[in-house]
Protein backbone atom coordinates (compact mmCIF):
# COMPACT_ATOMS: atom_id res chain seq x y z
CA UNK A 1 0.00 0.00 0.00
CA UNK A 2 2.77 2.40 0.98
CA UNK A 3 4.83 1.36 -2.04
CA UNK A 4 1.97 2.05 -4.45
CA UNK A 5 1.45 5.42 -2.78
CA UNK A 6 5.13 6.26 -3.37
CA UNK A 7 4.79 5.05 -6.98
CA UNK A 8 1.79 7.35 -7.42
CA UNK A 9 3.80 10.26 -5.95
CA UNK A 10 6.71 9.53 -8.30
CA UNK A 11 4.27 9.61 -11.20
CA UNK A 12 2.86 12.95 -9.98
CA UNK A 13 6.42 14.30 -9.77
CA UNK A 14 7.02 13.28 -13.38
CA UNK A 15 3.93 15.05 -14.75
CA UNK A 16 4.39 18.37 -16.51
CA UNK A 17 2.78 20.27 -13.64
CA UNK A 18 4.77 18.43 -10.95
CA UNK A 19 8.04 18.99 -12.78
CA UNK A 20 7.06 22.57 -13.55
CA UNK A 21 6.33 23.49 -9.94
CA UNK A 22 9.47 21.73 -8.68
CA UNK A 23 11.93 23.25 -11.14
CA UNK A 24 10.53 26.75 -11.54
CA UNK A 25 11.96 29.95 -10.14
CA UNK A 26 8.73 31.81 -9.43
CA UNK A 27 5.85 29.32 -9.90
CA UNK A 28 6.65 27.55 -6.63
CA UNK A 29 6.31 30.62 -4.37
CA UNK A 30 3.22 31.62 -6.38
CA UNK A 31 1.62 28.21 -5.73
CA UNK A 32 2.51 28.60 -2.05
CA UNK A 33 0.70 31.94 -2.19
CA UNK A 34 -2.37 30.24 -3.68
CA UNK A 35 -2.27 27.55 -0.98
CA UNK A 36 -1.98 30.09 1.83
CA UNK A 37 -4.61 32.44 0.34
CA UNK A 38 -7.11 29.60 -0.01
CA UNK A 39 -6.21 28.54 3.51
CA UNK A 40 -6.95 32.02 4.81
CA UNK A 41 -10.38 32.06 3.16
CA UNK A 42 -11.20 28.51 4.28
CA UNK A 43 -9.94 28.86 7.86
CA UNK A 44 -11.17 32.44 8.17
CA UNK A 45 -14.75 31.50 7.33
CA UNK A 46 -14.51 28.37 9.51
CA UNK A 47 -13.23 30.42 12.44
CA UNK A 48 -15.93 33.08 11.98
CA UNK A 49 -18.72 30.50 12.35
CA UNK A 50 -16.92 28.68 15.18
CA UNK A 51 -16.52 31.96 17.07
CA UNK A 52 -20.17 32.80 16.44
CA UNK A 53 -21.13 29.39 17.87
CA UNK A 54 -19.08 30.36 20.91
CA UNK A 55 -21.14 33.55 21.18
CA UNK A 56 -18.99 36.21 19.47
CA UNK A 57 -21.11 38.85 17.69
CA UNK A 58 -24.43 37.34 18.69
CA UNK A 59 -26.29 40.66 18.38
CA UNK A 60 -25.47 40.94 14.67
CA UNK A 61 -26.89 37.70 13.32
CA UNK A 62 -27.55 34.09 14.30
CA UNK A 63 -24.94 31.38 13.70
CA UNK A 64 -27.24 29.84 11.08
CA UNK A 65 -27.44 33.14 9.17
CA UNK A 66 -23.67 33.66 9.32
CA UNK A 67 -22.92 30.09 8.29
CA UNK A 68 -25.36 30.36 5.38
CA UNK A 69 -23.89 33.68 4.22
CA UNK A 70 -20.34 32.32 4.33
CA UNK A 71 -21.09 28.85 2.93
CA UNK A 72 -20.11 29.58 -0.68
CA UNK A 73 -16.92 31.45 0.31
CA UNK A 74 -16.08 28.69 2.76
CA UNK A 75 -16.09 26.02 0.04
CA UNK A 76 -14.46 28.27 -2.55
CA UNK A 77 -11.63 28.66 -0.04
CA UNK A 78 -11.52 24.90 0.36
CA UNK A 79 -11.21 24.37 -3.41
CA UNK A 80 -8.36 26.92 -3.62
CA UNK A 81 -6.43 25.46 -0.68
CA UNK A 82 -6.80 21.92 -2.08
CA UNK A 83 -5.72 23.04 -5.56
CA UNK A 84 -2.62 24.78 -4.17
CA UNK A 85 -1.87 21.85 -1.86
CA UNK A 86 -2.24 19.34 -4.67
CA UNK A 87 0.21 21.28 -6.86
CA UNK A 88 2.76 21.60 -4.03
CA UNK A 89 2.33 17.89 -3.33
CA UNK A 90 2.83 17.08 -7.02
CA UNK A 91 6.28 18.69 -6.94
CA UNK A 92 7.78 16.42 -4.25
CA UNK A 93 5.01 14.13 -2.98
CA UNK A 94 7.31 11.17 -2.29
CA UNK A 95 9.24 13.14 0.33
CA UNK A 96 5.99 14.42 1.88
CA UNK A 97 4.45 10.98 2.40
CA UNK A 98 7.60 9.96 4.31
CA UNK A 99 7.44 13.08 6.48
CA UNK A 100 5.94 12.38 9.96
CA UNK A 101 4.45 15.89 10.29
CA UNK A 102 2.80 15.55 6.87
CA UNK A 103 1.51 12.07 7.76
CA UNK A 104 -0.09 13.41 10.93
CA UNK A 105 -1.48 16.40 9.06
CA UNK A 106 -3.00 14.73 6.00
CA UNK A 107 -3.42 11.19 7.31
CA UNK A 108 -5.17 12.07 10.54
CA UNK A 109 -5.83 15.72 11.40
CA UNK A 110 -7.22 16.97 8.07
CA UNK A 111 -9.75 14.08 7.64
CA UNK A 112 -10.80 14.47 11.27
CA UNK A 113 -11.15 18.27 11.08
CA UNK A 114 -12.92 18.05 7.73
CA UNK A 115 -15.50 15.53 8.93
CA UNK A 116 -15.99 17.59 12.10
CA UNK A 117 -16.43 20.74 10.02
CA UNK A 118 -19.07 19.15 7.77
CA UNK A 119 -21.02 17.85 10.76
CA UNK A 120 -20.82 21.22 12.55
CA UNK A 121 -21.88 23.03 9.36
CA UNK A 122 -24.95 20.77 9.07
CA UNK A 123 -25.80 21.05 12.76
CA UNK A 124 -25.44 24.84 12.78
CA UNK A 125 -28.68 25.04 10.75
CA UNK A 126 -30.55 23.78 13.81
CA UNK A 127 -28.20 24.90 16.59
CA UNK A 128 -27.87 28.40 15.21
CA UNK A 129 -31.53 29.46 15.02
CA UNK A 130 -31.44 31.50 18.21
CA UNK A 131 -28.97 34.23 19.29
CA UNK A 132 -27.84 32.09 22.23
CA UNK A 133 -26.37 28.79 21.01
CA UNK A 134 -26.71 25.57 23.03
CA UNK A 135 -23.75 24.27 25.06
CA UNK A 136 -23.17 21.45 22.56
CA UNK A 137 -22.76 24.04 19.78
CA UNK A 138 -20.23 26.02 21.81
CA UNK A 139 -18.22 22.89 22.50
CA UNK A 140 -18.40 21.83 18.83
CA UNK A 141 -17.19 25.26 17.70
CA UNK A 142 -14.31 25.24 20.18
CA UNK A 143 -13.26 21.72 19.15
CA UNK A 144 -13.30 22.71 15.47
CA UNK A 145 -11.10 25.74 16.17
CA UNK A 146 -8.63 23.54 18.06
CA UNK A 147 -8.65 20.94 15.28
CA UNK A 148 -7.71 23.50 12.61
CA UNK A 149 -5.03 24.99 14.85
CA UNK A 150 -3.64 21.45 15.13
CA UNK A 151 -3.70 21.06 11.34
CA UNK A 152 -1.80 24.32 10.83
CA UNK A 153 0.69 23.41 13.58
CA UNK A 154 1.41 20.08 11.88
CA UNK A 155 1.80 21.90 8.55
CA UNK A 156 4.27 24.38 10.03
CA UNK A 157 6.28 21.43 11.41
CA UNK A 158 6.68 19.77 7.97
CA UNK A 159 9.98 21.52 7.09
CA UNK A 160 11.43 20.53 10.50
CA UNK A 161 11.18 16.78 9.84
CA UNK B 1 -25.57 6.82 7.52
CA UNK B 2 -23.33 9.41 5.98
CA UNK B 3 -21.50 10.01 9.27
CA UNK B 4 -20.70 6.28 9.45
CA UNK B 5 -19.07 6.49 6.01
CA UNK B 6 -17.07 9.51 7.13
CA UNK B 7 -16.07 7.69 10.32
CA UNK B 8 -14.81 4.78 8.25
CA UNK B 9 -12.76 7.17 6.13
CA UNK B 10 -11.11 8.60 9.23
CA UNK B 11 -10.41 5.09 10.54
CA UNK B 12 -8.87 4.12 7.19
CA UNK B 13 -6.69 7.22 7.24
CA UNK B 14 -5.57 6.32 10.76
CA UNK B 15 -4.61 2.79 9.68
CA UNK B 16 -2.60 4.21 6.76
CA UNK B 17 -0.82 6.54 9.15
CA UNK B 18 0.22 3.74 11.49
CA UNK B 19 1.22 1.32 8.75
CA UNK B 20 3.39 3.56 6.60
CA UNK B 21 7.08 2.87 7.19
CA UNK B 22 8.72 6.18 7.99
CA UNK B 23 12.18 4.66 7.70
CA UNK B 24 11.76 4.24 3.95
CA UNK B 25 13.01 7.75 3.37
CA UNK B 26 15.98 9.66 4.68
CA UNK B 27 14.11 12.93 5.05
CA UNK B 28 14.20 13.33 8.84
CA UNK B 29 16.46 16.23 9.07
CA UNK B 30 17.22 17.42 12.40
CA UNK B 31 20.66 18.64 11.56
CA UNK B 32 23.40 19.31 14.07
CA UNK B 33 23.77 23.02 13.42
CA UNK B 34 26.62 23.34 15.93
CA UNK B 35 28.75 20.89 13.99
CA UNK B 36 30.31 21.66 10.61
CA UNK B 37 32.22 19.07 8.62
CA UNK B 38 34.00 19.37 5.27
CA UNK B 39 33.39 16.77 2.57
CA UNK B 40 35.55 16.25 -0.49
CA UNK B 41 34.26 14.22 -3.40
CA UNK B 42 32.56 13.98 -6.78
CA UNK B 43 29.11 15.29 -7.64
CA UNK B 44 26.87 12.48 -8.89
CA UNK B 45 23.81 14.68 -9.42
CA UNK B 46 22.53 18.14 -8.69
CA UNK B 47 18.76 18.53 -8.24
CA UNK B 48 17.71 22.07 -9.06
CA UNK B 49 14.34 21.86 -7.35
CA UNK B 50 11.79 23.13 -4.87
CA UNK B 51 11.40 23.19 -1.94
CA UNK B 52 15.14 22.36 -1.73
CA UNK B 53 17.96 21.94 -4.17
CA UNK B 54 19.97 18.78 -3.43
CA UNK B 55 23.62 17.94 -4.05
CA UNK B 56 24.30 14.21 -4.40
CA UNK B 57 27.97 13.30 -4.10
CA UNK B 58 30.34 10.40 -3.55
CA UNK B 59 32.93 10.86 -0.81
CA UNK B 60 35.89 8.52 -0.39
CA UNK B 61 36.42 7.60 3.25
CA UNK B 62 39.75 6.74 4.90
CA UNK B 63 39.32 3.06 4.09
CA UNK B 64 38.97 3.77 0.37
CA UNK B 65 35.23 3.14 0.31
CA UNK B 66 32.78 5.47 -1.35
CA UNK B 67 30.06 6.91 0.81
CA UNK B 68 27.10 8.59 -0.85
CA UNK B 69 26.07 11.93 0.64
CA UNK B 70 22.99 14.07 0.02
CA UNK B 71 23.24 17.73 0.91
CA UNK B 72 20.18 19.91 1.28
CA UNK B 73 20.41 23.45 -0.09
CA UNK B 74 17.84 26.28 -0.28
CA UNK B 75 14.90 26.72 -2.62
CA UNK B 76 15.48 27.74 -6.23
CA UNK B 77 14.57 31.37 -5.52
CA UNK B 78 16.96 31.62 -2.56
CA UNK B 79 19.76 29.93 -4.52
CA UNK B 80 19.11 32.18 -7.54
CA UNK B 81 19.52 35.26 -5.39
CA UNK B 82 22.97 33.94 -4.48
CA UNK B 83 23.86 33.66 -8.14
CA UNK B 84 23.25 29.95 -8.58
CA UNK B 85 21.72 28.33 -11.65
CA UNK B 86 20.81 24.75 -12.51
CA UNK B 87 24.20 24.24 -14.18
CA UNK B 88 26.28 25.64 -11.29
CA UNK B 89 27.02 22.03 -10.34
CA UNK B 90 27.29 19.16 -12.79
CA UNK B 91 27.83 15.43 -12.51
CA UNK B 92 31.57 14.79 -12.25
CA UNK B 93 32.45 18.12 -10.64
CA UNK B 94 35.05 17.85 -7.89
CA UNK B 95 33.78 19.63 -4.81
CA UNK B 96 34.88 20.47 -1.31
CA UNK B 97 31.81 21.42 0.67
CA UNK B 98 31.05 22.21 4.27
CA UNK B 99 27.87 20.87 5.79
CA UNK B 100 25.96 20.53 9.05
CA UNK B 101 25.47 16.75 9.31
CA UNK B 102 22.25 14.98 10.32
CA UNK B 103 22.05 14.26 14.02
CA UNK B 104 21.22 10.60 13.48
CA UNK B 105 24.54 9.92 11.78
CA UNK B 106 23.19 9.23 8.27
CA UNK B 107 25.18 10.68 5.36
CA UNK B 108 22.90 13.65 5.00
CA UNK B 109 23.64 17.31 5.64
CA UNK B 110 22.44 20.85 5.12
CA UNK B 111 24.79 23.32 3.43
CA UNK B 112 22.54 26.25 2.62
CA UNK B 113 19.30 27.81 3.78
CA UNK B 114 17.79 31.27 3.34
CA UNK B 115 19.83 32.25 6.43
CA UNK B 116 23.25 30.82 5.67
CA UNK B 117 25.48 29.34 2.97
CA UNK B 118 28.48 27.21 3.89
CA UNK B 119 31.75 27.16 1.97
CA UNK B 120 31.74 25.37 -1.36
CA UNK B 121 34.68 24.89 -3.73
CA UNK B 122 33.90 23.56 -7.22
CA UNK B 123 36.80 22.27 -9.35
CA UNK B 124 39.22 24.37 -7.32
CA UNK B 125 37.16 27.55 -7.48
CA UNK B 126 35.22 28.85 -4.51
CA UNK B 127 31.61 29.82 -5.13
CA UNK B 128 31.09 33.11 -3.36
CA UNK B 129 28.27 32.89 -0.82
CA UNK B 130 26.43 36.15 -1.18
Amino acid sequence: MYQSLVAFCKWLESTWWGTGVRTSLWVYPFIQLIHFSGLSLWLGTNAAVDLRLLGVGKKRQTAAQLSDALLVWNWIGFCIVVLGGFLLFSATGSTYVANPAFQVKLGMLVPLALVWHIVVQQKTRTWGQTPETPAAAKLAGLVELLLWISVVTAAVEIPNH
Amino acid sequence: MRSYVLGLLVAAAGVFLISSPTSAHHGLAHYDMKKTIALSGTVTAFDWGNPHCLIHMDVMDDGGHFQHWTLEMSSISAMSRRGWAKDTLKRGDQVIVETHPAQNGTSLGISSSPDFALKLVVNGKEIPSR
